[in-house]
């Protein structure tokens, strides 16, 4: 099993460099190019058979992958190290960690990398070099899998950079003059965030001389937890990975770079990668290598709160149906960051762990759950764009009487967004409100129930204009998506509906190692480093 | 699996499943095979109806009220908190299911006519028969968690089937959800805090007493998150703005179904399991509720007095009636808490009748404004006489079913002077004075609608539309239950709502109880309804005499030379301007006016507000790559300095 972790890397990558030099092989680039000129603006081109081809490789490398997450899942996973160029008492080297919680995101990620690459299948027809996309999407997945799976702070960063540069390559795909602001914006907001945490990697490096999250979890005490360096390089990493997680103040970026992707792509980034390089960064840097204090979390706690109130109104004030799952997106990730940032409090102050467990366990299944609903909900946001020509939702209507399956499983995504049982939304967020009145956080509790309501009402608006009534304005011709987009959007149907009854008491075999390894439960984040 | 099997196969799950998979599987259907959705809602509603009067009566006979129960533990999430899925049998709780199921079946029989034709008639039934399940997982809950599923379900229901309407209806659906979505985040509030109690997720269990003044603040909080949700589901002021915004554009059977009928029995069933079962409530909060009640009644009334359309119109005294309810168990006193459960039930049927009957008319005439209609007790003598006899029971007049109901509250509230005279006389003004008007309300309604002429040109007069025996047959069947509650209320009275009362009212008990009913608080109906008929009986002779070979004529209007002509239709009184006066008086015009433009309607203000700040939000987000990054650095050096900070002390 060891020998099935690095593949979750590689296979993407390998899969990336090779659909790269498929498509440009001398021999291959000719017929294209002939093809492309016989054909001028027809798609029927000879090229598009060659790139299904390449599509289908794309979509095999991420159904492996997913293969593989599921099956490490209940696996016992050792320490590796990769590459053998560095032991475990040296400094450098690759380790990889496959803990509970790794685990546990390997297999969020590459659910919403499959659902998103079928859905490409028909949606990114409308583009041109999709081999590109598919290389560039490669890159991503892979480069998210290493995020979840480094053991130490400098391959973290390494795959953050490789997730985020592909991230903004894949934001600009369609090369339109609103696309390009966006990912230059996101470009320059991103690489901010990557150069605070590359600080606070290189201070604590300095400091600790180590790399390894474990090690300098472990050295960080003698240093001193609140000499002003360390505060330095912490403030560092929160800010950095509060950016990467589009925390407010450090979202602007996001309303920008999720609206203007390609739709699976921007199910890719609000469900997955705002998770994966910020949220899962953070808590895991907060959790692990800092050791929760009662200052990082009420870091935590204030991000989160901000983001929610925030996130929610912006999303209220939204007509453009991607800005505002955009904008939902800041404020659903703000419950996420709240529920670790009370446990982080209640594990700082020595209060009661079994209710740090149920936060965490709030945070982590609304984690999986946001991932489900949102990327559903960005994808039918992209069938519905493609369909009707507009994203503005005054401008549809009536979408579930010309497109009925899109309109239904859009349905179910706001449902579950919005909290109503028995949906998966429902489940989380009651488990987080819970959790924080148990913790005795009554205000905070008060606040995420109203933003729920929020939450609501902004989803309430999109069944309103976009789903109920008669068709009119631009969705009065619509037709139903292509099937393969169709597949896509029920299938994280199916996730919204099942995950909530079916998932909540598999927690013990499921969420429960993650919450162990946030909770320290788990022993060392490397128990290898210390026999 | 045998045991998830027999589990599933327990007689309390039997209605609750039942609902949910024909809802299922009429929604699969709603393309394919209208008729058979229409045949899965009737069978349904059936069913649910048949296992809720078998789970009554077995759980009466056999194991007693508190006996049959469901318990499934679901998960443990902390030692202290699990999720377990309880239901049981109350009196009441069967009630709502009961009652649910046979509102649900008269709606689809009158549906099936109503809504045929219509493009998502299968999804309709659908609906419709989720919303019942929900209901029925609201009155078999044991558990406030359980409660709040079937609560969300119920709300999700009301939405979806308002949203089909027309464009305006989507509005007023938005509306609706958000006011009932911010009651169900109250009450998932009050579990979450609830569970912060000493014995965690067993502070769930409705059956659990609370003494909220011993909780201090906190139990205040909860008693009061819970107390918005019930309102606003009932349609309390001011939350009941949602139902005036549905009323007109909303699909009828759903006004009758929904907000007329089951919302309200939804509503008041957790305001009385609240104040009667899971909190001892004291003098202060009762007081609330009372005063709360009060301003319902006579608020929404004078609202009512000045509408022009009939569903708004009836709209407004859904809201009202629900006043006479919250005044009631406000009260405290048994008779009070009778007379509000009663009217709960009196009002779930006369009004969602009046809203059948509004239904009727607007497929006779198509319109829904009174101004337009007349004439019509001639073309529709079936809705006329049931529509009248809602419309008296309604206005409390005895012998219907209202008056009982109405008459209990009163003498409920007149009990409070023990504690408080000054308001007990006060509340009591209110409440006849709110049933005054309530009268002259309809007096307005029927005249208009069925004894003024029609007025000239309607198209409605020379199609001479007919009655459908699928709409008649449930406003008769409603009808039927205003008489018969009202000859003889003891049957739900002595059989149903005594019980509950008994059970846990204040310090009453039910003996105490048999004696009030008797001297003070009863009234005989039948005696009352042989003087009332007896004095109609004259009457009519002494019209008839009066009348008896005298000619009437009719004659054009004088107008000083000028020719009326045969259509012109200037002359006819519509009666929709009885009222208008009130609106012209200094005061309380002022204040209709503003309540009508919104002044009063918390979702209005907090869009206003909300929106104000969501546009300041959006200023801020010019779009400027500097500022964005400023505003990192800023983040940056906040955390930083609060870091060091932290540090230093």
């Amino acid at each position: 099993m060891d020998a099935l972790v690095p593949l979750l890397v590689v296979v993407p990558f390998g899969a990336a460099f090779i659909l790269v030099a498929l498509a440009n092989l001398p021999g291959l680039a000719r017929r294209r190019a002939e093809g492309g000129e016989s054909a001028g603006d027809l798609a029927s081109a000879p090229g598009p058979r060659r790139h299904r081809v390449l599509s289908l490789l794309a979509c095999a490398a991420v159904l492996a992958n997913f293969i593989i997450a599921l099956a490490l899942l209940r696996a016992d996973i050792g320490h590796i190290y990769v590459g053998g160029w560095g032991d475990e008492k040296s400094a450098l080297g690759i380790e990889l960690v496959c803990d509970g919680l790794a685990k546990l995101m390997v297999v969020i990620i590459n659910m919403v990398a499959l659902v998103s690459i079928i859905f490409s299948w028909s949606y990114m027809r409308r583009f041109t070099k999709v081999w590109l996309f598919e290389a560039l999407f490669l890159l991503m997945t892979g480069a998210m899998n290493g995020v979840v799976l480094a053991g130490d702070l400098f391959n973290m960063y390494v795959f953050l950079e490789i997730a985020a540069i592909s991230s903004y390559a894949l934001v600009a795909f369609g090369c339109e003059a609103e696309e390009l602001e966006a990912a230059f914006k996101y470009l320059i907001l991103g690489t901010v965030g990557s150069a605070f945490i590359l600080v606070g990697v290189t201070i604590l490096y300095s400091l600790t001389g180590h790399l390894n999250m474990a090690k300098v979890h472990e050295l960080l005490p003698a240093v001193g937890q609140t000499s002003p360096a360390v505060l330095l390089a912490a403030a560092a990493l929160l800010g950095g990975l509060a950016l990467k997680a589009a925390m407010v103040p450090f979202h602007a970026w996001l309303p920008d770079a999720h609206p203007s992707a390609p739709a699976p792509i921007s199910a890719m980034l609000s469900g997955v990668l705002i998770k994966a390089a910020g949220i899962y960064a953070l808590a895991r840097i907060v959790f692990n290598v800092l050791g929760p204090t009662t200052e990082y979390a009420a870091i935590l706690m204030a991000l989160g709160v901000v983001s929610m109130v925030v996130g929610m109104f912006l999303a209220l004030g939204q007509q453009d149906f991607k800005r505002l799952l955009a904008y939902s997106s800041i404020s659903q990730a703000g419950y996420i960051v709240l529920a670790f940032g009370v446990a982080a409090h209640l594990l700082a102050t020595g209060g009661d762990r079994n209710i740090a467990g149920l936060c965490i366990f709030g945070g982590l299944f609304h984690l999986f759950n946001h991932a489900a609903f949102k990327s559903l909900l960005f994808l039918s946001s992209g069938s519905i764009e493609q369909q009707t020509g507009t994203r503005m939702l005054k401008e549809m209507g009536g979408l579930t009487r010309r497109m009925p399956v899109t309109s239904f499983c859009c349905r179910i995504g706001a449902l579950s967004i919005a909290g109503v049982p028995p949906l998966n939304g429902f489940f989380s967020k009651l488990i987080i409100i819970i959790g924080l009145a148990l913790a005795g956080q009554l205000v905070l509790a008060a606040i995420a129930a109203g933003v729920a309501v929020g939450t609501l009402l902004m989803y309430v608006k999109v069944q309103r204009y976009a789903l109920e009534g008669e068709p009119s304005g631009a969705a009065a011709n619509a037709r139903e998506a292509p099937a393969m987009m169709c597949v896509g959007l029920v299938l994280l149907a199916v996730v919204c509906v099942v995950a909530g009854l079916a998932l909540l008491p598999l927690r013990d075999v499921v969420f429960g190692p993650a919450e162990d390894v946030l909770l320290g439960a788990a022993g060392k984040l490397t128990g290898g480093l210390t026999p | 699996m045998n045991e998830l099997a027999d589990q599933l196969a327990h007689p309390l799950l039997l209605p609750i499943v039942i609902a949910f998979v024909a809802g299922a599987a009429a929604y699969v259907l709603s393309r394919l095979w209208p008729m058979g959705c229409r045949l899965i809602a009737l069978a349904a509603s059936l069913l649910v109806l048949g296992s809720g009067i078998c789970i009554f009566y077995r759980g009466d006979e056999l194991v007693g009220w508190q006996g049959l129960t469901f318990g499934w533990h679901w998960m443990t999430l902390t030692p202290d908190i699990s999720l377990t899925v309880n239901l049981a049998t109350t009196m009441l709780g069967m009630v709502v299911v009961i009652g649910s199921a046979a509102f649900a079946l008269l709606i689809t029989i009158y549906s099936l006519r109503a809504m045929r034709g219509e493009y998502w008639e299968g999804k309709y039934y659908a609906y419709l028969i989720w919303a019942l399940g929900g209901a029925c997982i609201v009155g078999l809950a044991e558990n406030l968690l359980v409660l709040l599923v079937g609560w969300e379900i119920v709300t999700l229901m009301l939405f979806l089937m308002i949203s089909q309407g027309p464009r305006d209806a989507k509005a007023g659906g938005a509306k609706t959800y958000g006011i009932l979505g911010f009651a169900d985040a109250c009450l998932l509030l009050a579990v979450a805090l609830l569970a912060t109690l000493e014995g965690g997720s067993a502070n769930w269990s409705l059956s659990k007493v609370h003494d909220v003044g011993s909780l201090g603040s906190l139990g205040y909080v909860i008693y009061a998150l819970i107390l918005v949700a019930a309102l606003a589901k009932a349609g309390a002021i001011p939350l009941h703005t949602w139902i005036p915004a549905i009323a007109k554009d909303a699909p009828t059977p759903v006004m009758a179904y929904l907000p007329a009928a089951l919302d309200k029995l939804l509503g008041i069933y957790l305001l009385a399991t609240l104040s009667l079962r899971m909190f001892v409530v004291d003098w202060p909060l009762r007081v609330v509720m009372m005063v709360i009640g009060a301003v319902t009644i006579l608020a929404a009334v004078l609202m009512a007095m000045m509408q022009h359309n009939l569903k708004r119109l009836l709209s407004f005294h859904a809201v009202s009636q629900v006043g006479y309810m919250v005044l009631g168990i406000g009260t405290g006193t048994v008779i009070g808490i009778i007379g509000g459960l009663f009217h709960m039930i009196n009002n779930a049927i006369y009004k969602s009748n009046l809203f059948l009957m509004s239904g009727a008319i607007r497929r006779a005439t198509g319109t829904d404004e009174i101004e337009n209609m007349g004439g019509l007790a001639r073309l529709l003598p079936v809705t006329f006489v049931c529509g009248s006899i809602s419309a008296v029971a309604i206005s409390g007049m005895p012998p219907f079913n209202g008056f009982v109901s109405k008459w209990l509250v009163y003498q409920g509230t007149l009990q409070v002077r023990q504690t408080s005279p000054p308001l007990a006389a006060a509340l009591v003004t209110v409440a006849v004075f709110g049933s005054a008007l309530t009268l002259a309300s309809f007096v307005k309604v029927m005249y208009s609608a069925f004894l003024s002429p029609a007025p000239k040109g309607a198209a409605y007069v020379t199609d001479r539309p007919k009655e459908s025996v699928f709409m008649a047959v449930p406003m008769i069947i409603l009808a039927l239950a205003c008489v018969i509650l009202g000859l003889w209320p003891g049957l739900m009275i002595d059989n149903v709502l005594a019980p509950v009362v008994g059970a846990g009212a204040d310090d009453v008990t039910t003996a105490n109880l048999a004696v009030q009913t008797d001297g003070l608080g009863y009234w005989s109906a039948t005696q009352t309804t042989g003087l009332i008929l007896i004095g109609l009986l004259l009457g009519l002779i002494f019209v008839f005499l009066f009348t008896w070979k005298k000619r009437i004529r009719v004659v054009r209007p004088f107008l000083a030379g000028e020719v009326a002509g045969e259509a012109d239709d200037r002359w006819r009184v519509p009666g929709t301007h009885f009222y208008e006066t009130i609106g012209k008086l200094p005061i309380i015009g002022a204040l209709l006016k503003h309540g009508e433009a919104g002044a009063m309607d918390p979702y209005h203000w907090s869009q206003r507000h909300g929106n104000t700040f969501v546009q300041l939000l959006r200023r801020l987000h010019t779009g400027l790559i500097s500022l964005y990054v400023a505003w990192a650095l800023g983040g940056l050096v906040i955390i930083l300095i609060y870091l060091l900070l932290a540090a230093r002390t």
